[in-house]
């Protein structure tokens, strides 16, 4: 092994190891109830996601200064049996190195202002053990060099996600939340796994690395392109969920449940794009088939046009910011959807930067808003606001968007409920058989339950 | 004569044997808490030492292989950690007696099931397992129809097989139906939230979660594939899996939820075993090794909830984080173990279970799949009604003792910890499973 290798081999197991061991060490002081200070908490979190964030920089430095265009990192040995593989390595290119950057830069910028922010909040200790699992998800998820890595990472981010939306977990309305994403992430992380079966049995071990290196060009060749068509799909569906694109949009506003650095940092930033950069980072799939490409684009579209229509008539800070969000997500999906590939990771960086400071600056909107005004001299900004469509068009647009689309009743009452009362009926049946079997008596006493 | 010779499978059942003396002769209850919690400790301990030394190639009069050692550690450790975290209130004070006796009865029949190889033998075991539910039932003047319902036929499947009245080729028809019933595939099921809700909740633990239908048609692989009975099996755990799982969404009592739990992962781990792939049998063994683990977690969680507050229902959140945290973690990251998130010792087998059985029939493993994404939601929507959604007062009456956290720390390690990188666990399995079906094929 090469001098280089070696030091690209240290830089890349800092950036990974680092998050992964702060991790390790909340959760196992969490479970043994081992209190810690504040400061500490906060100065580990400060330095461990500084280390990973140094060994990120400097892999982008040696990058740039030997012209480097990708590098793979395999900590752990390839786990064979059988058939079966397990590869957990990771990949750096410039694509990932930006991704990785620019998550571990804003969690580096959480990481102080929660310290304020979260200062004798009951659970100090139980958020930073959630962002900590956040932050070596992240990690992994945007260096993931097989699926398998891809997959570990997306499930460490869809976990502490719904618990850090449920965090204020002793009123009713985040829990129910909280579970609301963590459904939603389910169904992608399904078909995440339904899309990594059908590459997998198309194009064999490792396709994973195929993919990125070789492109569209590299998989025409390989398998039948209707399974690569199939995959794409569910790749897509995948990605819809986690980046609440159209009609998977529902989730976003209900995750502002949670306290404002895990807004900021996971729906305003990093969660709402890693939808967006999985469908970059397996653009091929998708440029394989031109009609889920312009299906890519034009889900893209919808989303920016339902929440830029939703955002205007939301009466918070956060849900105004949340659907702001999607607004230029659904912009990042359409760009990957024409083939892009630099832009829309342009976007990515800029668009996570500011939502991140907006979100921020969000408990202090109040603040803000009346210094803007003392500095104009005036105390209605939107006062000159002149509207042009027809008085009943402009209610009936107001009214659609109040009730944010529609869309979490439709899938309430066309999917979940239709789903549920199957298993309920189910259930009244096996009760029944029960009650055969066992004769009244016993299954009244039953019914002794603590309600 | 050294230490290492010593016939430590023979004493650990010798002790629980003694215990069980000492029990029957025993008053007190505080007495009777004692001798069963400290000879089913020396008993898992020399289990311990004798699965430790099999790997060293010592062995007393019963035989342990590399399949059936870590098997008998394994079930040790957990039988013993579910009658070690029994509050105190179960043994004294409590409306009707704790099954002292029938908890070491099923601590003997553990160790004589999982440190046995022969396929009569653990098909007699199999036969004699069920009297202990039922003696548990009698003793709490509950009704045992629905228990006699299914373990009739179960019971007259054995002895039909016994007397050799049908044919050769129906004799695995008969097998596979005790294997339905005993697993509680559908429709064979009811028997296990009836006995959960009115059994005692250690027995029922006991009870179920060694899951020995598996461990005895990982023996009897064979039997499986004579007459398509796997494919006729796999079918019916098929439709087990996605019912059982659907039914965990909409339970509104916590037994009746844990019960549909045991029973939807009961079923994928059949569904595992009916492919003829040693990488298949491979990852179900683990998954059942792993699955037992997390179902303990739940179930002690469970039980101490009970303990404090009565039996539970699913109505309306509870909010217990506040007074028990440690029980809110227990359940959460049991379940996670259970539903193999990343990290846990069920992530991998689970993967190979997935992606093996997909090429056996495509449908089956997204049905998987798909069962474990409910199983999943199911479980954070119950540890959400049971320790989130309202602020309840914190109060040292309800606080973790020592003995709970201990057994629950056991088994957190256990999920995670111990099995971090799960390579060398896996391939020790496959390999002991591969020599396991080389003997069958050989008989």
């Amino acid at each position: 092994m090469s001098r280089l290798e070696t030091t690209l081999d240290f830089f890349a197991a800092m950036a990974i190891f680092s998050p992964l061991a702060l991790a390790c060490f909340f959760v196992l002081a969490f479970i043994l109830h081992i209190k810690l200070p504040e400061k500490f908490i906060a100065l580990i979190v400060q330095l461990s996601v500084f280390i990973a964030l140094f060994g990120i920089v400097s892999l982008g430095t040696l990058f740039l200064y030997h012209k480097l265009n990708k590098f793979e990192y395999e900590p752990f040995p390839t786990f064979h049996l059988e058939s079966f593989h397990f590869d957990f390595q990771f990949y750096f290119d410039w694509l990932s190195l930006s991704f990785a950057t620019l998550a571990l830069s804003l969690c580096f910028v959480i990481a102080f202002f929660s310290q304020r922010y979260m200062h004798r909040e009951p659970g100090y200790q139980r958020f930073f053990v959630l962002y900590s699992i956040f932050v070596t998800g992240i990690v992994i998820a945007s260096l993931a060099g097989t699926i398998e890595a891809l997959f570990v990472g997306w499930e460490m981010v869809g976990l502490s996600s719904a618990l850090l939306v449920a965090f204020y977990h002793e009123r009713i309305m985040p829990t129910r939340n909280g579970l609301h994403l963590w459904i939603v992430y389910r169904i992608s992380d399904t078909a995440l796994f339904g899309a990594s079966y059908l590459l997998h049995h198309a194009l064999g071990e490792g396709f994973f690395k195929l993919i990125i290196d070789q492109g569209k060009a590299g998989l025409v060749n390989e398998a039948s392109s209707s399974i690569l068509v199939g995959a794409g799909v569910l790749i897509f569906i995948a990605a819809a969920c986690k980046s609440a694109l159209f009609p998977f949009s529902g989730w976003l506003p209900r995750a502002m449940e949670g306290p404002t650095p895990s807004s900021a940092i996971f729906y305003g930033a990093l969660s709402i794009h890693l939808g967006a950069f999985l469908l970059l980072r397996l653009n091929p799939i998708i440029q394989l088939s031109p009609t889920l490409a312009w299906v890519v684009v034009i889900m893209g579209l919808l989303t920016t046009l339902f929440s830029g229509i939703i955002a205007n008539a939301q009466t918070d800070i956060k849900s105004i910011l949340a659907y702001a969000t999607l607004t230029q997500v659904g912009m990042i999906v359409a760009e990957i959807g024409f083939g892009l590939e630099i832009l829309p990771l342009i976007h990515i960086i800029g668009h996570a930067s500011l939502r991140t400071y907006q979100f921020l600056r969000a408990p202090s909107s109040f603040q803000y808003y009346k210094s803007l005004e003392n500095s104009l001299g005036k105390t209605d900004l939107n006062k000159n606001s002149t509207t042009i469509m027809p008085n009943y068009l402009s209610l009936a647009i107001y009214s659609f968007a109040l009730n944010r689309g529609g869309m979490d009743d439709m899938l309430e009452r066309f999917i979940i409920t239709p789903f549920l009362l199957i298993f309920k009926l189910a259930d009244i049946i096996e009760k029944n058989w029960l009650m055969l079997l066992t004769g009244p008596q016993k299954a009244a006493s039953k019914d002794g339950v603590t309600k | 004569m050294n230490a290492t010779t010593l016939p430590f499978l023979e004493a650990s059942i010798g002790i629980c044997l003694i215990g069980v003396i000492f029990t029957s002769l025993s008053k007190s209850q505080e007495k009777i808490r004692q001798i069963t919690i400290n000879s089913s400790f020396f008993s898992t301990l020399c289990c311990l030492i004798a699965s430790y030394l099999s790997f060293s190639g010592f062995q007393g009069y019963l035989q342990l292989d590399s399949f059936s050692a870590p098997l008998l550690a394994l079930n040790s450790i957990l039988t013993f950690t579910i009658l070690f975290c029994t509050p105190r209130t179960k043994f004294i004070g409590a409306l009707t007696p704790f099954p002292a006796i029938l908890v070491l009865l099923s601590q003997i029949w553990v160790i004589l099931f999982t440190s046995n190889t022969n396929s009569y033998l653990l098909f007699a075991l199999l036969l004699i397992e069920p009297m202990i539910p039922l003696l548990d039932l009698i003793r709490r003047g509950e009704k045992t129809r629905v228990f006699l319902f299914h373990f009739v036929p179960y019971w007259l499947s054995a002895i039909v097989l016994f007397t050799n009245l049908l044919p050769f080729e129906a004799n695995s028809f008969l097998i596979i139906l005790m294997v339905i019933i005993r697993t509680g595939i559908f429709p064979c099921h009811a028997w296990v939230s009836s006995l959960m809700n009115q059994g005692s909740f250690t027995i029922s633990l006991l009870f179920m979660l060694p899951m020995p239908s598996i461990i005895f048609l990982l023996f009897n692989h064979n039997l499986l594939h004579e007459n398509h009975a796997a494919e006729y099996l796999s079918w019916l755990a098929i439709i087990s899996v996605i019912y059982f799982s659907g039914l965990t969404l909409v339970q509104k009592n916590l037994r009746d939820f844990y019960a549909y739990l045991i029973l939807a992962f009961s079923a994928m781990l059949i569904l595992g075993i009916c492919t003829d792939e040693t990488a298949e049998l491979t990852a179900a063994y683990s998954l059942r090794n792993a699955l037992c683990i997390g179902l303990t977690g739940i179930g002690i969680v469970i039980r101490s909830l009970e303990a404090r507050h009565g039996r539970l229902s699913l109505f309306l959140n509870h909010g217990f984080y506040e007074t028990t945290p440690l029980l809110g973690i227990a359940f959460l990251l049991c379940g996670l173990g259970c539903v193999g998130f990343p990290g846990t010792s069920a992530f991998i087998s689970f993967e190979i279970l997935a992606d093996e059985v997909i090429p056996y029939s495509p449908y089956f493993g997204m049905v998987c799949v798909f069962s474990e994404a409910l199983l999943s939601i199911a479980l954070l929507m119950v540890y959400f009604k049971l320790f989130c959604g309202v602020k309840i007062t914190k109060s040292e009456i309800f606080k973790v003792r020592l003995r709970e956290a201990i057994a629950l720390w056991t088994l957190i390690f256990l999920v995670f910890g111990a099995r971090f990188l799960p390579h060398a666990d896996i391939t020790s399995s496959h390999h002991a499973l591969e020599l396991l079906l080389k003997k069958q094929q050989q008989h």
